[in-house]
């Protein structure tokens, strides 16, 4: 809101500060650098709960081992098989890379919008989703390994399954603040002083969309189509060199990615003192250096949040034994789906009854600029 | 980069020796759950096994043709790397059978030697079951438990080191008695490690009964009913998992396994499946902390060592052990020299093979490796003189290669890889 | 009662912990030697005779007898350290005390032939030397 009021003609000026926006920050640049920092933060504190270190010696503690892992698999051999599909097999790995990046250009993260925004935009990133789930199971189908077979079968049915929840719990943040729009998202967070989380049915919806979010990345316990001790990698076994690679980057931008949408919709996006105190959007505004502040500070607080978001992914990849693949299907149609509906219809009566009883209230207590 | 061209192997279907509509999946060699190589080649019709049969061999070394051109003493530390984690169980049972051979003319071992070997073989035992249970955990996907129980291993292994100064192959063994004491400071750290090590494994068994996902994974897999058990011979906590109430120390005591008499129990338990099998190791883990406990405090007073005769007399000796896996069984002819004439050794689970075969069928191909796993199978020990016969008929039934035959078709093979030496 | 997530308290506590369990080795002094630990050998030449019974002892067949001029038979073991196996038979073997196994158990070299420790002899002297394995290879 705030960058977008200074440069109001589609110019020159704008056309390159959207470009190198979309080139290095927050665009591509930030977001593989951030999602290889994120990829380092999970295996320290995986690693620390285990009571080891994690990586250490490359670069200070370790942060630029994600980085050596990725440039490693750059430069290995690329071996493919004789009666796999090549192209396909290229193909799948470069759309794998670049719809997480994609996706991650709605996100707020230097604003209360995201670099493209516009109304209906959550529709937009759950068939993003979907365009994942599908780019994966192909990659496993053109690989033509009988042994990834039911790998790929796996993958197919697990991410198809725990698509549902998730799209009911984007669909429920939607219900709650009246809009389809990322940004209006936020704005209405903003307005009504409290995160989206501040509800009752909503810390359960919060706790759904986590545990859909786990399933989605394929991480334990639920890393079930790449299980190595026990089909020896499943939909990923003949990938290797750049391909691999790429779907490893991909995997990571998925968590950046995971972690910035639950951020969004529960957390009140990056905004931080703002929801409390809403002049201080407008002292930040007069302070000199005008377009350097609010970025950092918008940045710094998404930063946060989807770090906490993390730290709370990591510790679930470490608590379970992975289970099953007709387990968890069983446990994702028979509970997780009707307990999300049976909520969406809760929530319809819930939420304005609370909105009269406490968080009128609440939002009295701030004063509010109008 | 130069792209290689890989053939991918289409499965067989309908082999002449197999069941009719079923797919054959190997569970190969090389495969990242296996530590060491074996094969079972398994018949699948959907995701459901039909038919499993194993196949061995891998490991093979040539053991018993070289015991027979050493003398006993060098023999001891020959056995002991037969196998890495079950490494001292080899060697006591060889010292047993030159003993016994020798104990024909009236040579006794002395009673604090036997007290020693007896704690380092329970020794032995906890860090094998607590080995096993990280390995299971780790096959199973639950990498903490695997990190944490390893993490209290290292307990077990401190005191194994400070005892005989290694930390696996303790070369503690002589015939005749160890070569090594236990001083007081010894016993004291070995106290006190032992009950952090009881304290911790307590807190396992509470996490293995509680935890769902554990159960949800290993409880209904890996089924082998009591009279099976019997019937294909499965020794050890395989067995004992079947309520089948079979334990060499309790039978046949060795060592001084007779004065542990009273105290002693055979654990077993009644699911017949995987989960079983880590309830049975984890209380057998209790059990022999509390043995080392007991030997501990009640240890003999005298002389370690008893310096035998050079030469054994004639005589045909079965010994027979229990490591952490099972039943050992050393076989040993001597003639009246300082070389053993003919040493057999057939490890447990060489004898267990067979009980593997046996549950995977009808299990899915998502179980094979834990039901593997749950025999605590160490193929190293394992393979000992077999003869491969070959069911396909095209080829003849039994080939036999000569030495210089393996060279020339590996110099052959090479050259034609453009290798260069 | 079965639950799922039993471990997590145990995990978050060591999660905060400040030392971890695992020993930063080349960093930090890892294995303390204890006493009777079985490392590289060494060997007092004023008392060996050149007996061989260290050679006839030793399983892996690793000692080999080298010509030398201090001995009583005129020569002396060398022991190659890749192939022995540090069982402690040829210590026990040796009747004179000559031979033994000490504390030091850092032993590497970039080549096969650098697991032979042999130093050559200086010439008859009067004071007794002793055959110190203790080079560094690494």
């Amino acid at each position: 809101m705030v960058c977008k009021q200074r440069v109001e003609k589609v110019s020159a000026v704008w056309w390159i500060l959207t470009i190198l926006g979309i080139l290095f920050f927050p665009g591509i640049g930030f977001c593989i650098t951030f999602a290889l920092i994120d990829e380092w933060i999970d295996r320290k504190f995986y690693a620390a709960l285990q009571d080891r270190i994690g990586p250490l010696h490359t670069g200070f503690k370790g942060i630029l081992q994600p980085l050596a892992d990725f440039l490693k698999l750059l430069s290995n051999e690329d071996i493919e098989p004789e009666a796999a599909d090549k192209w396909g097999m290229r193909i799948t790995a470069i759309v794998a890379l670049v719809i997480p990046l994609v996706a991650l250009l709605f996100i707020p993260i230097i604003d209360t919008t995201g670099m493209i925004s516009f109304e209906g935009d959550i529709l937009l990133l759950a068939f993003l989703t979907t365009v994942i789930a599908i780019a994966i199971y192909l990659a496993g189908w053109f690989s033509a390994n009988r042994l990834a077979m039911p790998g790929t079968m796996r993958a197919a049915s697990q991410l198809l399954s725990y698509e549902i929840p998730i799209l009911l719990t984007m669909f429920v943040v939607a219900l709650r603040t009246q809009s389809l729009n990322l940004a209006d998202i936020v704005g209405w967070q903003i307005d009504h002083n409290r995160p989206t989380l501040f509800s009752l049915p909503m810390v359960i919806f919060f706790g759904i969309f986590l545990l859909s979010t786990q399933a989605e990345l394929e991480r334990s316990p639920f890393d079930i189509p790449t299980a190595e001790t026990e089909i020896v990698g499943g939909w990923e076994v003949e990938y290797s060199g750049k391909k691999l690679g790429f779907f490893r980057l991909s995997a990571d931008l998925q968590l950046l990615y995971a972690a910035g949408m639950a951020t969004t919709l529960f957390l009140g996006g990056p905004t931080g003192i703002e929801l409390w105190i809403p002049s201080f959007a407008e002292t930040l505004a007069n302070t000199p250096g005008y377009h350097v502040w609010p970025i950092l500070y918008y940045t710094t607080f998404f930063l946060i949040k989807s770090t906490l978001i993390i730290v709370i992914l990591a510790t679930m990849r470490a608590l379970m034994a992975r289970i099953r693949i007709e387990q968890f299907l069983e446990f994702s149609w028979k509970w997780l789906i009707p307990i999300s509906l049976g909520l969406v219809i809760v929530t319809i009566f819930w939420v304005p009854w609370t909105d009269q009883v406490i968080w009128s209230h609440w939002e009295g207590l701030f004063p509010n600029p109008t | 980069m130069s792209k290689k061209k890989i053939k991918v192997a289409s499965p067989q279907t309908g082999c002449s020796a197999c069941m009719p509509n079923t797919m054959q999946i190997p569970l190969g060699p090389q495969h990242p759950a296996l530590k060491e190589p074996t094969h079972f080649l398994l018949e699948v019709q959907g995701e459901v096994v039909v038919n499993a049969t194993p196949r061995i061999g891998y490991v093979h070394r040539g053991i018993e043709k070289l015991a027979e051109t050493k003398t006993y003493s060098q023999n001891l530390t020959l056995v002991e790397r037969v196998c890495g984690i079950c490494s001292h169980v080899h060697s006591v049972s060889l010292a047993n059978a030159v003993e016994t051979a020798l104990g024909i003319e009236g040579f006794e071992v002395p009673k604090r030697a036997q007290y020693i070997r007896t704690i380092v073989l329970e020794l032995e035992r906890v860090h094998s079951h607590i080995l096993w249970l990280g390995i299971a955990a780790h096959e199973i996907g639950f990498d903490t438990l695997f990190m944490l129980s390893w993490r209290d291993r290292e307990l077990t292994m401190d005191i194994l080191e400070e005892i005989s100064g290694n930390r696996v192959n303790y070369a503690i063994n002589e015939i005749g008695g160890t070569r090594r004491d236990l001083s007081q400071t010894q016993i004291d750290r070995m106290l006190k490690y032992m009950d952090i090590t009881e304290e911790r494994i307590n807190r396992y068994k509470d996490i293995c009964l509680k935890e769902d996902t554990i159960r949800m994974r290993t409880q209904g897999i890996g089924i082998l009913l009591p009279s099976k058990a019997r019937e294909l011979c499965a020794v050890g906590p395989t067995a004992r998992a079947s309520n089948v109430k079979v334990d060499v120390r309790y039978d046949d005591p060795y060592s001084a396994y007779d004065d542990l008499r009273d105290i002693f129990t055979v654990v077993t338990y009644d699911t017949n499946d995987v989960f079983s099998r880590v309830v049975v190791r984890i209380i057998e883990t209790i059990e022999a902390v509390k043995y080392i406990k007991w030997l501990l405090k009640n240890l003999p007073e005298g002389p370690v060592f008893a310096k035998p005769p050079r030469k054994v007399p004639e005589a045909h000796v079965l010994s027979r052990t229990e490591p952490p896996r099972g039943e050992l069984i050393h076989y040993l002819w001597s003639n009246n020299t300082d070389k053993p004439y003919r040493l057999k050794i057939t490890t447990p689970t060489l004898a267990n093979i067979f009980s593997v075969a046996e549950m995977l069928r009808g299990d899915y191909i998502a179980d094979t490796t834990i039901s593997l796993a749950s025999i605590d199978p160490c193929f190293s020990c394992e393979d000992r003189m077999i003869t491969i016969v070959n069911n396909d008929r095209r080829k003849p039934k039994i080939e036999t290669w000569s030495e210089s035959q393996l060279r020339r078709y590996s110099k052959e093979w090479y050259a034609n890889k453009g290798w260069k030496k | 009662m079965t639950r799922p997530a039993v471990i997590i308290w145990e995990a978050l506590r060591n999660a905060f912990k400040r030392e971890k369990a695992t020993i930063i080795y080349p960093f930090e002094p890892g294995i303390k030697p204890e006493k009777g630990l079985r490392g590289a050998h060494i060997l007092y030449i004023e008392k060996c005779t050149g007996c061989r019974a260290c050679e006839r002892a030793c399983p892996p067949i690793a000692i080999e007898m080298v010509p030398s001029e201090l001995t009583k038979t005129g020569k002396r073991p060398v022991i190659n350290l890749g192939e022995c196996i540090f069982c402690g038979l040829c210590e026990e073997a040796c009747r004179y005390d000559a031979l033994f196994l000490t504390d030091y158990i850092e032993l590497s070299s970039f080549d096969l032939g650098g697991m032979i420790i042999y130093e050559k002899e200086p010439p008859k002297k009067k004071e007794p030397e002793g055959d110190a394995p203790k080079e560094d290879e690494s």
